[in-house]
């Protein structure tokens, strides 16, 4: 065995794939799960978080749950709204009689929903993130939208449209509620303003009656009083206006602002629990389910092993067709020029004047060969049948002889690989040695191949002074991805003024 | 001669002149129909006949178990053919071999791969061939290797020879030959006799003998073993 010490500090276990996270990121860790210690300072902090300060009421807090709020009431009537005049049209032609109309305009609400709930999945996204909760994948398996066709399909039948459906309504609910309480906390707002109004500024004391059989509490300003006492004594007979239980004189107006920064502490708490509800569930119902994660991860390597798969098939295709057609059809016409030359030849023998003839068709043969040459180089090139019947080392073994640069193979390994292991292994070499070929100056090349306890291990390594540019290069990153779609990986590492090095590593067992 | 344009028959009495060979029985078996009958049209040229053809490897085994080795002189097989379309050709020629010891196959290759060749003289060499097709369009050559494999020679094709010779040296058993060796030896793997390579290299039978020789010496092949010309192309394939 060779000293691989490229390798030495290398871990053994691929790398994980990282190219997953342009897909969907995952979920970070909610600040609620994490250690105190953990937390930096520019964590976002979650609304049940800033409701546990004592400052919380002072803060910016109560701000963030009431913008929250709003927004959330505007956006989910705003996307619930086209679905409106549906429903209104279904209850119409439901009474006027046009029954049969009524399964339409359902379905059209149906079909309106999961698209409304897509827009609004995102912004509710954006609202949750902007309270603080942290990010939410978006669930969705991404599609081109240039295919609308598939995408409508992938859409609506896709967990995470629904769970944005569900989304919307329960947002639509959760925003009822909190737009009628946000509704009272604005009138107890408002009468308290105007008592503080009449208290300070009209200097109009405020009698209160106890009277416990009508409305408990009677109020009235004294300029009231005034006024009903001289229109229509009638209407409050059962007060005695004169003698009220309570009289706030306005000397104490202090009474209503205090009242409001009481009521206001109040509200805070309030909203802040409202919206951190709204914000907690709407989070568990759009956050996507680890299985869903899991199914996606299955679906996207197995959407990659076929990609692979039918690469590696279209390739053996073409490879059939050129050797079964235009190989045989080559050889034919070789055999038959070749028996044009003999005759040829013997004609020239008796004396006959056909030295030309002769000379065309040894031509013609020559050329021949050298296309059949050149299209056998191809063939193999495309798919290399000696791989497939002969394994690796039959196959690297003719890409080293091949080589224009000295290559030496150092090969150990204590059995066949799955053919997948076997091809990747032996494109990553022949795109080395291309590669080696194309962008240096290397005068040798040295392939080492073995197996760990669970890997396959290929490096190429060459003395073309390094400079090896890991993420250039198609044919890499062709590389890479079949590699990652057998959970390998490909690295490349360059020594500047000295080596490259391309190194694969693939699990040997899938 | 009375005739310009010769027929058929013409031809193999013309052949005559340059390899002087008795009509053979032949097997052939390639999967491509219009290969098949290309070849069976420059073999019945060469004054040989096609006693039996197969378009895949089962028929090729049939063909010869009808047949029975006394009435083929050679069998003819492509490597790739039908059913698996790998080397399945390959393989029946293998399996032919392990029923008749003795029966001459040529084996027709698209793949200069050494692989392949290394396979098929695993075991044996005497009577067996290796040839690309692109080589049968030299009928000269192609007629040589036949009657070379006939008579129980062994004739690895000169492209898959030097492709072997291109080998790292490192390991190569070889690295301790000279060019001249080298080459001489290459000639002797296609199956070609001393009288031949001298008239290639344009050197006296003395010096090929004395080459031949020294071959065998680095080699380390004693000069009485059996099968002289068969031994070192096995090891140039071992070697390789």
């Amino acid at each position: 065995m060779t000293s691989h010490n490229t390798f030495d500090n290398e871990p053994t276990v691929p790398l994980v794939v990282a190219r997953g996270e342009d897909v969907f990121s995952p979920v970070p860790q909610q600040p609620e799960d994490l250690p105190a210690e953990y937390e930096t300072p520019n964590r976002p902090k979650s609304l049940w978080r800033r409701m546990m300060s004592p400052l919380y009421a002072v803060g910016v807090g109560p701000w963030i749950a009431l913008f929250s709020l709003i927004v959330l009431g505007v956006m989910s009537y705003t996307f619930l709204l086209p679905a409106l005049p549906l429903a209104a049209a279904g209850a119409i032609f439901g009474s006027s009689g046009a029954l049969l109309l009524v399964p339409v305009v359902m379905l059209l609400g149906f079909l309106t929903l999961p698209l409304l709930g897509l827009w609004f999945g995102y912004f509710e996204r954006w609202r949750i993130e902007l309270a603080g909760h942290g990010k939410i994948a978006s669930g969705h398996v991404p599609v081109p939208l240039h295919n609308f066709g598939e995408w409508l399909k992938v859409r609506y039948t896709e967990a995470a449209t629904w769970r944005e459906v569900a989304s919307l309504v329960f947002g639509a609910f959760m925003a009822s509620i909190a737009g009628l309480i946000v509704l009272l906390e604005t009138i107890i707002l408002m009468i308290a303003g105007v008592v503080w109004y009449y208290l300070a500024i009209n200097r109009d004391p405020l009698n209160i009656w106890y009277d416990p059989s009508s409305f408990g509490l009677n109020t009235m300003f004294q300029s009231q009083v005034e006024l009903y006492r001289h229109s229509d004594p009638l209407m409050f007979s059962n007060l005695n206006l004169d003698h009220p239980n309570w009289v706030i004189t306005p000397d104490m107006w202090w009474l209503a602002p205090l009242s409001i920064f009481i009521v206001l502490f109040f509200f805070a708490y309030i909203n802040g629990l409202l919206a951190a509800t709204s914000t907690t569930l709407s989070k568990l119902i759009l956050s996507p389910r680890p299985e869903e994660y899991e199914r996606k991860v299955a679906k996207l390597t197995a959407s990659r092993t076929t990609i692979v798969d039918s690469f590696e098939s279209e390739r053996r295709r073409i490879e059939r067709n050129l050797h079964d057609g235009v190989q045989q059809e080559l050889v034919n016409i070789n055999l038959r020029l070749g028996l044009a030359e003999m005759e040829a030849k013997n004609l020239v023998a008796q004396g006959l004047p056909v030295e030309s003839i002769q000379q065309q068709l040894t031509q013609s043969k020559t050329e021949l060969t050298h296309a059949l040459q050149t299209l056998r180089n191809t063939v193999r090139g495309i798919y290399p049948a000696v791989l497939e019947d002969h394994g690796l080392y039959a196959a690297l073994e003719e890409l080293a002889r091949h080589s224009v640069i000295p290559t030496k193979l150092n090969f150990q390994l204590r059995e066949r690989p799955r053919r997948e292991v076997e091809r990747v292994a032996y494109y990553t070499v022949n795109e080395a040695i291309t590669n080696t070929l194309k962008h240096t100056a290397a005068t040798r090349i040295t392939v080492n191949v073995w197996d760990s306890l669970t890997h396959l291990m290929v490096e190429v390594i060459d003395n073309g002074g390094g400079g090896a540019d890991p993420s250039a290069g198609t044919g890499l990153a062709g590389l890479r991805e079949r590699a990652e779609a057998l959970g390998g990986n490909v690295q490349v590492t360059s020594v500047p003024g000295e080596s490259s090095t391309i190194a694969l590593s693939v699990p040997l067992h899938g | 001669m009375h005739q310009c344009r010769g027929s058929e028959a013409d031809i193999g009495e013309n052949l005559g002149t340059f390899s002087r060979m008795k009509t053979m029985r032949i097997v052939l078996a390639e999967d491509s129909a219009l290969l098949r009958e290309g070849l069976k049209m420059v073999l019945t040229h060469l004054g040989h006949e096609v006693v039996a053809w197969s378009e895949d490897a089962p028929g090729l085994l049939d063909a010869c178990q009808r047949l029975g080795r006394a009435n083929i002189d050679i069998v003819l097989t492509d490597v790739r053919m039908p059913p698996t379309n790998t080397s399945d050709g390959l393989q029946a020629a293998l399996q032919l071999r392990e029923a008749y010891a003795d029966l001459p196959i040529l084996v027709l290759s698209q793949y200069i791969a050494s692989a392949y060749a290394r396979e098929l003289f695993a075991t044996s060499a005497t009577g067996l061939g290796y040839l690309l097709k692109d080589r049968v369009g030299n009928i000269e050559e192609f007629a040589r290797a036949l009657t070379t494999v006939a008579a129980g020679g062994t004739v690895i094709d000169p492209d898959v020879i030097s492709h072997l010779m291109n080998a790292p040296q490192e390991t190569n058993k070889l690295a301790a030959l000279t060019s001249r060796e080298r080459e001489i030896l290459a000639l002797m793997a296609q199956g070609k006799s001393n009288a031949d390579i001298e008239e290639e290299l344009f050197v006296s039978s003395a010096t090929v003998a004395k080459h031949i020789g020294n071959v065998f010496d680095k080699l380390g092949l004693p000069p009485d073993a059996g099968n002289r010309r068969v031994r070192p192309v096995l090891t140039f394939l071992e070697a390789s």
